[in-house]
């Protein structure tokens, strides 16, 4: 190449006049890329199923309205508090009818039932109900109470059978009460997430009460950054550890939710069926990581009563989930499949932090 | 290159430079400052405050229910309720956007608006 004075002056002055306009563009050229390639998320919260929900699309506001209506039609089937749902019908007359939907719910927990062998229960409900932990009226039980209570305790007592166009007709004991509410969340996010693609979402973050299901990844592409909460109550940031999702349900079950305390004990709202009172093996605090939101919702309960080295067991025997199980010392659990996914917070990054393989 | 050229150069990136850098000020001042601590009770919009001003804010309604809202040291929380489980006053004091404090025998949610960014999109509890 041959260096002459012209040549060096016109390289020059077209150099800085393009670093000149990239300088004036950079500041607000990158806000403008975004805009016209992004559309607008939407947001909306509210109350139902007895608690706050959160829901934010790449999408039209008009799709929150039509999920805050789905909500609320399956609260109005299944709500145990209601004498007027599916299920309120059933715990007042002993038998009942479950329409499609509802009987798609049933059976997803019915089977959760099964594969723990009892440890995710349908029918612990009158007993959860005697500890107050349905209504804020806290009290321990006396022993005569809860084992009177357990004798009629136990999925295997529900009878049941598949009705005409796919409903289910449901038989229980005279003193038995179902409540589907520890799957129903789980399989509202996985609902909600569905009709929301079918819409032509492909971004979105739902959380259903702490329950989270999202779709896609953020709108610039980076995987949604999903917190899960410290089970400790002395921690500062609140948070043990984050996880990055794409198109997956996150679901925690926590003694820190809903509990009481009494002469220094402290009580919380997950019942270990077998025994009718607070589940206490170890665990304070579980995740399970899944496409099936009803299968994350009934199995973060169900491991929690578990126990971590059942909870290991159960993984390992099972597919289609991750898990993080924190210990009441502090230890955090994880598998595999989110090894990679998973970080604890700088608060807990001295825990110990144990991946498990299959 | 005259000597002009370089000037005119030097003058223009002195001047872009300047409005980029006014520009990012004015976007940070504008995200960071002005954080406000909101209360909404079913779904109404009931109050707003400062989130940089210490406060204790008694949140009474008409059929007794009581939530005391604190703030302090640019965090917000419950320090006292009448609701029978408690849960929102031991909840760790708020202070990024997208945090909430519920009391859900109240129906009430306090969050924080226009606050710095927390560094994940939501919390799974």
């Amino acid at each position: 190449m041959i260096f002459n004075r012209t040549s060096f002056n016109m390289k020059a002055k077209k150099m800085g006049a393009g670093v000149l306009c990239a300088l004036l563009l950079c500041g607000c050229g990158v806000d403008s890329a975004k805009s016209s390639k992004n559309i607008e998320m939407k947001s909306t919260s509210f109350f139902a199923m007895d608690t706050v929900m959160d829901i934010q699309i790449a999408g039209d506001e008009e799709l929150l309205n039509e999920a805050q209506q789905m909500v609320a039609d399956l609260e109005s089937k299944l709500s145990v508090t209601s004498e007027n749902s599916e299920i309120g019908k059933i715990n007042k007359d002993k038998i009942g009818r479950l329409s499609p939907e509802s009987a798609t719910i049933f059976k997803g927990a019915m089977e959760i039932c099964e594969s723990t062998e009892g440890a995710l229960d349908i029918s612990i409900y009158p007993v959860l109900k005697e500890w107050g932990f349905t209504t804020g009226e806290y009290h321990v039980p006396d022993e005569e109470t809860i084992e009177k209570l357990l004798s009629q305790v136990g999925y295997d007592m529900v009878r049941w059978q598949d009705g005409a166009d796919d409903t289910v007709d449901v038989v229980l004991l005279d003193d038995m009460e179902i409540d589907l509410g520890s799957v129903v969340k789980g399989y509202t996010g996985t609902a909600l997430s569905d009709f929301f693609k079918e819409n032509g979402v492909d971004s979105a973050l739902i959380n259903l009460g702490g329950n989270v299901q999202c779709i896609g990844t953020k709108q610039d592409g980076t995987p949604w950054k999903i917190a899960v909460k410290s089970p400790f109550p002395n921690s500062d940031s609140g948070i043990i550890g984050v996880l990055e999702a794409e198109d997956i349900a996150v679901v925690t079950s926590g003694g820190y939710e809903r509990y009481f305390e009494e002469d220094n004990q402290i009580y919380w709202h997950i019942l270990d069926p077998k025994t009718g009172s607070p589940a206490k093996n170890g665990l304070v605090s579980v995740t399970i990581v899944g496409k099936d939101g009803l299968m994350c919702d009934g199995l973060s309960t169900a491991l929690f009563v578990k126990g971590r080295d059942d909870a290991i067991d159960y993984w390992k025997s099972h597919k289609g989930f991750d898990v993080i199980l924190v210990t009441e010392d502090g230890e955090v659990t994880i598998t595999e499949g989110i090894k990679d996914s998973f970080s604890l917070s700088p608060e807990y990054a001295n825990s110990t932090l144990t991946v498990i393989t299959r | 290159m005259k000597k002009n050229d370089l000037i005119l150069i030097g003058g223009l990136l002195i001047i872009a430079f300047t409005i980029l850098v006014g520009q990012r000020l004015w976007q940070k001042n504008n995200t960071t400052s002005g954080a406000e601590v909101v209360v909404v009770i079913d779904g109404k919009e009931y109050e707003r405050l400062p989130l940089n001003q210490d406060a204790s804010k008694e949140i009474q309604l008409s059929d007794g229910q009581l939530n005391i809202l604190q703030i302090k040291d640019g965090e917000a929380f419950i320090s006292e309720a009448n609701c029978p489980d408690k849960i929102c006053e031991k909840h760790h004091p708020i202070s990024y956007n997208g945090q909430s404090i519920v009391c859900l025998p109240h129906k009430l949610v306090v969050s924080i608006d226009g606050g710095k960014e927390m560094e994940v999109d939501t919390i799974a509890q």
